[in-house]
C-alpha cells in the first residue's frame, strides 16, 4: 500500500459522470482519477444494498489516492431522484436489482474506463454487502477482471427456495468459471454471511483450485468498515484496507 | 450482505414531513442492517406514498426488542379502543 510522505505531490479528480450500461441505458457514475503523469490501472466499484451513497463516494476518491482509476455507478439511477437512503429503500421494496442488470452496468463500466487513453489495461472489481455478491458473480461470468475483492457478500451461497427472478442463481453454483484472483473479507460475527457459509464458499474455489485468499475478523460483523454506521470496527477496518490495497498492488501493478 | 427481509402493508392514513402532513398509502417494513441506531440489525418503518415513493418516505428505525414493545402496546391501545367502540 502506499503511503504518501509529506512532501509527495498528491492530486485526484472526482465527478459524476455519464456512461452506457452494456444494454444501452445512459446512467450515472462517480469518477475519480489521479492527477499524476501516468497510466494507471482501473477499480470499479459496486455500491452497497445501502445505495450510491456519500460512503462509496469516499471509497471512489480513496482508491483514485492510491493511484487507480475509479469508477462507482449508480444502479439505482433508474429507480428515481432522490436522497440516497430514500432511493434505496425504494429498491429494497422491489427485492433489489436483478443479477442480469448489474452485470450489464457493471460490464458498462469496465467499458468506459478501460478505454481511457490513462488506462494502463488492468482492472479490479471491489463490492461490499450485495455489492460483495455481485463482485463474486462478476467473476464467474466474464473474464475482464485481473483481481476481485468481495466484502461480505451474502447469498453468494442460495439454496433453491431462496433463488428468484431477479437472483435466479446462486453465485456459488458458478464457482467453476470464476476467472481472475479473489480477496475475501468476512466478519465472524455476520449473520449474512455467516462463518458457515464463508467455510463453504472457500470449500467450493479450493476445489475448483482458484486464486483465492480469505480473511476472517472475530469481534466484527456485517459492514465492518462502514465509518458511518454502529457496526463500524476501527482495528478490523484499517487492517482490512491495508490487505485490500495489498492485494490490488500486487495483482494490478505487477 | 443485508437480509432483503422486506415485507409491505397497504394502509390508509397521514405522515408529517418536514413541513406538511401528506397521505400515507403503504408501509414497507424491513428487518436489516439499520443505517443511524445501534444495534446489529433493526426494524425500518418506512412509510410513503405510492405516487411518489422516494420523495415522500417518513422512516423510523428501531431496534428488533423496540418493534416487539411497540406491537404489544399497539395491540393493548387497540384492544382498549376496540371496547370503548362497542
Amino acid at each position: 500500500m502506499k503511503n504518501y510522505k509529506t512532501h509527495d505531490y498528491e492530486g485526484l479528480i472526482a465527478e459524476t459522470i455519464q456512461f452506457n450500461s452494456a444494454n444501452g441505458d445512459s446512467i450515472n457514475a462517480y469518477f475519480a482519477k489521479p492527477l499524476h503523469k501516468g497510466k494507471f490501472p482501473c477499480v470499479v466499484l459496486i455500491h452497497h444494498l445501502p445505495g450510491w451513497d456519500e460512503l462509496y463516494k469516499e471509497f471512489t476518491r480513496k482508491f483514485a489516492h492510491h493511484g487507480y482509476i475509479a469508477i462507482c455507478p449508480d444502479l439505482y439511477f433508474r429507480e428515481g431522484n432522490g436522497s440516497p437512503d430514500d432511493v434505496a429503500a425504494e429498491v429494497r421494496s422491489k427485492g433489489g436489482v436483478s443479477d442480469e442488470q448489474v452485470i450489464e452496468d457493471i460490464s458498462g463500466a469496465v467499458d468506459y474506463i478501460s478505454k481511457l487513453d490513462i488506462s494502463d489495461g488492468k482492472i479490479g472489481l471491489f463490492g461490499t454487502c450485495s455489492g460483495g455478491r455481485h463482485a463474486f458473480l462478476l467473476g464467474c461470468s466474464t473474464d475482464k477482471f485481473d483481481a476481485i475483492v468481495e466484502c461480505w457478500g451474502g447469498n453468494v451461497i442460495m439454496d433453491e427456495s431462496s433463488t428468484n427472478e431477479k437472483q435466479p442463481v446462486s453465485p456459488s453454483s458458478l464457482t467453476a468459471n470464476f476467472s481472475g484472483s479473489l480477496l475475501g473479507i468476512f466478519g465472524n460475527e455476520d449473520t449474512s454471511p455467516n462463518p458457515k457459509q464463508v467455510n463453504e464458499h472457500e470449500r467450493l474455489l479450493k476445489a475448483e483450485n482458484k486464486d483465492f485468499v480469505f480473511h476472517r475478523y472475530d469481534g466484527a460483523g456485517h459492514g465492518f468498515n462502514y465509518y458511518d454506521r454502529p457496526i463500524y470496527r476501527q482495528e478490523q477496518s484499517v487492517d482490512s484496507w491495508v490487505k485490500i490495497f495489498d492485494f490490488l498492488d500486487n495483482k494490478l501493478r505487477s | 450482505m443485508c437480509t432483503m427481509i422486506a415485507e409491505r402493508a397497504s394502509i390508509q392514513g397521514s405522515g408529517k414531513t418536514e413541513n406538511a402532513w401528506i397521505s400515507i398509502d403503504s408501509c414497507d417494513i424491513y428487518y436489516d442492517h439499520p443505517d443511524h441506531v445501534d444495534s446489529e440489525h433493526a426494524i425500518t418503518l418506512s412509510f410513503s406514498n405510492q405516487l411518489d415513493p422516494i420523495n415522500s418516505r417518513i422512516s423510523l428505525e428501531i431496534t428488533p426488542e423496540s418493534a416487539k414493545e411497540i406491537i404489544r402496546k399497539i395491540k393493548a391501545a387497540l384492544s382498549k379502543g376496540d371496547s370503548l367502540e362497542r
